[in-house]
């Protein structure tokens, strides 16, 4: 860049400032800048910044300038009267009011609706005072690829003693708990804390008390804290439940206390149990995997807190290298941590969906406005001959954008609040499990202070282009053509581009909307090559209490599994760890053969226990070998059946049958199995949103061990049906064993779509929202535009014109608005979908089909919004039409 | 209209830029890029105000008439006339002596209390 062409670009900069600042220092300014310029060492990165910092600063100062000055002014002075003025301009045309009130209703309601959504599912702190202040800490093995690791009791209790950021750390694992004793037994989510836990949330239970120090070690009394729900719903919320002895798993333990309603932490608990560790009976590494999280200390942050974590976590990794090697520790805001890292991408891409529907209502308005700015500006011309400022001029329009949007803005809220309740009820039926506890959607203080930016955005949109179109028109030209034409033409092609930008944004959105529906409805009945519809599953979990050794729980699984089967309801009974379609949990299987320097090398596989006969019962095809059967038990040869990735990747001699795999790590105990089969992959990542590692390898239940257990029954009817069926073969055969999450397999896959229904819901509804006001948009304008050619139709109707040739003059104007609409909303759903790609809501083939058809209705809808007053316009008496003015 | 002593304790305590720019033109009448460029240096860049802001600084200082603008000197005036160049009124000199009065007792507190360099 030339010192000439820099120094024009900084003039053209100084137009911001105010006429009389540029007059006086302008020059002196250019002159001072080029020198600066000239001056400057050698190096084109230090002139471009030099530049582009001199051009910010007086871009900025000088709008600064300005909108002081502006506001400085007698803008709103005698604001009383022009808002009496402006209230009775709207009463005067209530069509139009009416019509501008509920567009903006429906443009601000809709993205306070998807706000208050992402509000309450995101943006809430945990519900606990100081609530943002609480960290989620846990683990991650950056070298292995591995996130969310749990942490262990000991490192919890360095981590604890250590560090100085929090005022203090406590730590918890989730389960499930089974209550009994009185009437029924029943599971629970539960959680497992360590005896500060409320102390660090700074929560007292509303009746009784919480855990005491020393209540978390093995030796002490067995104590337990319940939810209000649960108080409710097995002690009537009676006060004596304090002090009543129950089962909790089998064990007989005392209720110390009851939560306030709505407390469910760590996520949905229902049951609190301490966590009951003596750390020096535990190897370092051992016993069941921590969360931890804790208050941070006044005035530490959540960047220190995670500089001093990592500090510790390295320390840790250097004394104790066999177990904590490469650990890192992850610090995080504690709801943030139980959103998914890509799930802001998604929420932003609503966010600006919604605001896009905002600028439709707004574009209406605006044309609204425009319109009846044409038919006023006499009357501005007026105002403005006898002297009125410019400026009180734009006032007094923008006092009437400013009712409209008030107006609006209490319609949305009204809708939003309809809305909200909707949402609540939907996240209620579609979720199987219920929302964490600290997730609530409702209209509260900073949904409502949006809803007020929105107002004056909207108001600022819709108001102020007409405004100064409006004011800036020519007085004395106007005053003299009494027929208007001449600002009416220049004005409506300023409403004829705001219609383009409409139909572009609903075209966007239509197609967008169109496309994930489809792509919902794809998931939704996807076809996984086992069946998912006609399999009803429920989970049951057994207790040492109730059913104390392997060998008991071996036999009730295998009496379960007669039982259900000698049922005429049912055609056949698999049981399993993990149903296919459900993420599997991961672990090492060394293949016999092959060296490993490294555990890390050692192959990692996901794996399932299942029944005999569980691939037939359910109809999978075997690839190679058989099935488990009952003679595959604990005192026969161990085996293995493997999944087609794990045969591919692991056993590539070709002959995967008789190969000898063991389970765990490189020096493994476990004795080594023979592979008898291969089946296809049954999603053992996840069938939804594959979590990686698909290799997998089945283990039959009676060569291991489990507590916990799903089953899956098959019939030709109703499936729901089933579900007294297991319960009673259940409880016949073990009355305290309480059975759950009873749903068909495809319900228990779809679990996880709930975030794509709600995205794919939100996306359909802000589409038609949309396409409405851009229906009515198009219609207002083109009626508009037509009134307005009343006099050239009936003149050129006059002089023998058809109709036919009338009416295609009006509607060829509007097809090029409708074609550009359309290519440009394309253009830009392209684009959408790369961006809702990168937010992991992909949506897989692009459909000719749904594009075909949201053009197929745009279309229809113009020639319907402009072809009704197209030919409303032919149908005019010349004479009448001459008359007009 | 003429200003008093009180008129100056208002524009104390002076803001960084102004304070810089007033303590340039102590050394004797300056144009604005020279007032900038030695802004710059005394500060170390730390105060490296754009063009944009010097002028809009330059000109409330001359508004509220603690500057205002002067005839170039002899021997410049042949160079380029399109500088202005601008000096300290009286007015100015006294509000910068207030400030200067404000800091002496500042710095002398800081004494007091040993926290000068030097005096541990």
């Amino acid at each position: 860049m030339t010192d000439g062409a820099a120094a024009a670009l900084f003039r053209a900069c100084l137009r911001l400032y105010p006429h009389a600042f540029r007059e006086e220092e302008g020059t002196d300014m250019v002159a001072t800048f080029s020198l600066r310029l000239s001056t400057l060492k050698r190096g084109w990165v230090r002139r471009w910044t030099f530049v582009g910092r001199e051009c910010l600063g007086a871009v900025v100062g000088g709008g600064v300038m300005r909108l002081s000055q502006f506001l400085k002014t007698d803008l709103f002075a005698d604001s009383a009267r022009d808002l009496r003025h402006a209230a009775r301009a709207l009463a005067r045309k209530p069509g139009v009011t009416v019509n501008a009130v509920l567009a903006l209703g429906l443009g601000i309601g809709l993205p306070t609706l998807m706000f208050c959504f992402i509000y309450g599912a995101l943006l809430r702190p945990l519900p606990v005072p100081d609530g943002e202040r609480i960290l989620h800490l846990e683990y991650a093995n950056p070298v292995q690829g591995l996130q969310e690791l749990d942490v262990s009791y000991h490192d919890f209790l360095d981590w604890k003693d250590r560090q100085e950021v929090f005022e203090d750390m406590a730590a918890f694992y989730r389960g499930t708990v089974n209550l009994s004793g009185g009437d029924r037994p029943e599971r629970f989510f539960g959680a497992f804390i360590t005896a500060n836990t409320l102390d660090v949330l700074r929560v007292r239970p509303a009746l009784g008390r919480g855990f005491l120090a020393g209540e978390d070690h093995p030796s002490a009394d067995r104590v337990v804290l319940i939810s209000d729900a649960v108080w409710r719903s097995r002690f009537d919320a009676s006060a004596t439940a304090v002090g009543a002895v129950i089962r909790v798993n089998g064990e007989p333990t005392t209720v110390v206390g009851i939560m306030p309603e709505g407390f469910g932490f760590p996520y949905w608990e229902d049951v609190w149990l301490p966590l009951r560790f003596d750390p020096l009976a535990m190897g370092r590494g051992t016993g069941p995997g921590l969360e931890v999280f804790g208050r941070l200390r006044s005035g530490a942050t959540l960047e220190l807190a995670r500089a001093e974590l990592q500090l510790i976590s390295r320390e840790l990794a250097d004394e104790w290298p066999d177990t904590n090697r490469d650990l890192e520790a992850v610090v995080e805001g504690y709801t943030a941590s139980y959103h998914d890292q890509d799930g802001g991408a998604p929420l932003a891409i609503m966010l600006l969906t919604a605001l896009a529907v905002l600028l439709i209502a707004s574009f209406n308005v605006a044309n609204l406005l425009l319109a009846r700015a044409v038919t006023r500006t006499r009357e501005v011309a007026i105002r403005v001959a006898m002297g009125a400022s410019r400026r009180r001029v734009v006032a007094t329009l923008l006092q009437e954008a400013g009712l409209l949007a008030l107006a609006g803005a209490a319609v949305g809220t009204l809708f939003a609040l309809v809305g909200v309740a909707q949402i609540n009820r939907a996240v209620l039926a579609a979720a199987t499990y219920p929302p964490p506890f600290w997730m609530s959607f409702r209209m509260d203080a900073p949904i409502l202070l949006f809803v007020a930016a929105l107002t004056g955005l909207s108001a600022m949109a819709s108001g102020l282009v007409p405004a100064i179109k409006a004011s800036g028109t020519n007085v004395r030209g106007l005053l003299q053509d009494a027929s208007l034409s001449g600002s009416a033409l220049r004005i409506s092609r300023l409403s004829r581009s705001l219609v383009l930008g409409e139909l572009t944004v609903s075209a966007l959105l239509l197609v967008v909307s169109g496309h994930l529906a489809q792509e919902v409805t794809r998931t939704r009945n996807a076809d996984y090559g086992y069946p998912a519809d006609d399999v009803l599953t429920a989970r049951l979990g057994l207790f040492e209490g109730v059913v104390p050794d392997r060998e008991s729980r071996l036999a009730f699984y295998r009496d379960l599994q007669v039982r259900l089967a000698s049922r005429h309801e049912i055609a056949s009974v698999a049981l399993t760890t993990t149903l296919p379609g459900e993420e599997a949990p991961a672990g090492r299987f060394a293949v016999e053969g092959t060296a490993y320097a490294e555990e890390a090398d050692v192959p990692r596989a996901r794996m399932a226990l299942v029944s005999p006969g569980f691939f037939e019962a359910l109809g999978i095809p075997m690839i190679a070998g058989r099935g488990f059967r009952r003679s595959d038990d604990a005192g026969s040869l161990p085996v293995a059946i493997v999944n087609r990735s794990f045969a591919q990747r692991f056993l590539p001699d070709g002959e995967p049958l008789g190969a000898q795999i063991r389970e765990g790590r490189l020096e493994g105990i476990s004795p080594w199995r023979t592979v008898v089969g291969v089946v296809p992959d049954l999603n053992m990542d996840g069938a939804l949103d594959p979590a990686g590692t698909p290799q997998g390898v089945y283990l039959p239940i009676a060569q291991s061990d489990a507590r916990f257990m799903s089953v899956a029954v098959r019939t030709s009817g109703d499936s729901l049906a089933l579900a007294s069926v297991i319960r009673d073969e259940v409880s016949g055969l073990q009355g305290d064993t309480p059975i759950y999450f009873v749903r068909t397999l495809r319900d228990a896959i779809n679990v996880g779509l709930l975030d794509m229904l709600l995205m794919g819901g939100i996306f359909v509804g802000f589409g038609v929202a949309a396409f409405l006001l851009a229906a009515v948009g198009l219609y207002g304008v083109t009626a508009f535009l037509a009134g307005q050619r009343t006099r050239e139709v009936g003149i050129r109707m006059a002089l023998g014109a058809e109709g036919g040739a009338v009416l295609g003059l009006v509607l060829h104007k509007g097809l090029r608005q409708v074609l550009g609409g359309l290519a440009l909303g394309l253009l830009l759903a392209g684009a959408a979908r790369q961006g809702l790609g990168a937010a992991g809501v992909g949506v897989a083939q692009w459909d000719l089909g749904v594009t075909a058809a949201v053009c197929l209705t745009l279309g229809l809808t113009w020639l319907a919004a402009v072809g009704v007053p197209a030919w409303r316009s032919t149908r005019v008496d010349p004479v009448v039409a001459l008359q007009q003015e | 209209m003429k200003k008093t002593a009180a008129d100056a304790e208002t524009f104390v305590p002076l803001a960084d830029l102004p304070f810089h720019i007033l303590l340039s033109l102590g050394n004797g009448d300056s144009h604005g890029y020279a007032i900038g460029k030695e802004i710059e240096e005394r500060t170390s860049g730390r105060l490296n105000p754009t063009t944009g802001s010097l002028y809009q600084a330059l000109r409330r200082l001359r508004e509220t008439g603690l500057i205002a603008t002067v005839d170039p000197p002899k021997e410049e005036s042949s160079g380029d006339s399109r500088r202005r160049y601008f000096a300290l009124t009286r007015f100015g000199r006294r509000v910068m002596a207030l400030e200067v009065e404000r800091l002496e007792g500042l710095v002398a507190m800081a004494r007091e209390r040993s926290l000068a360099p030097g005096e541990t």
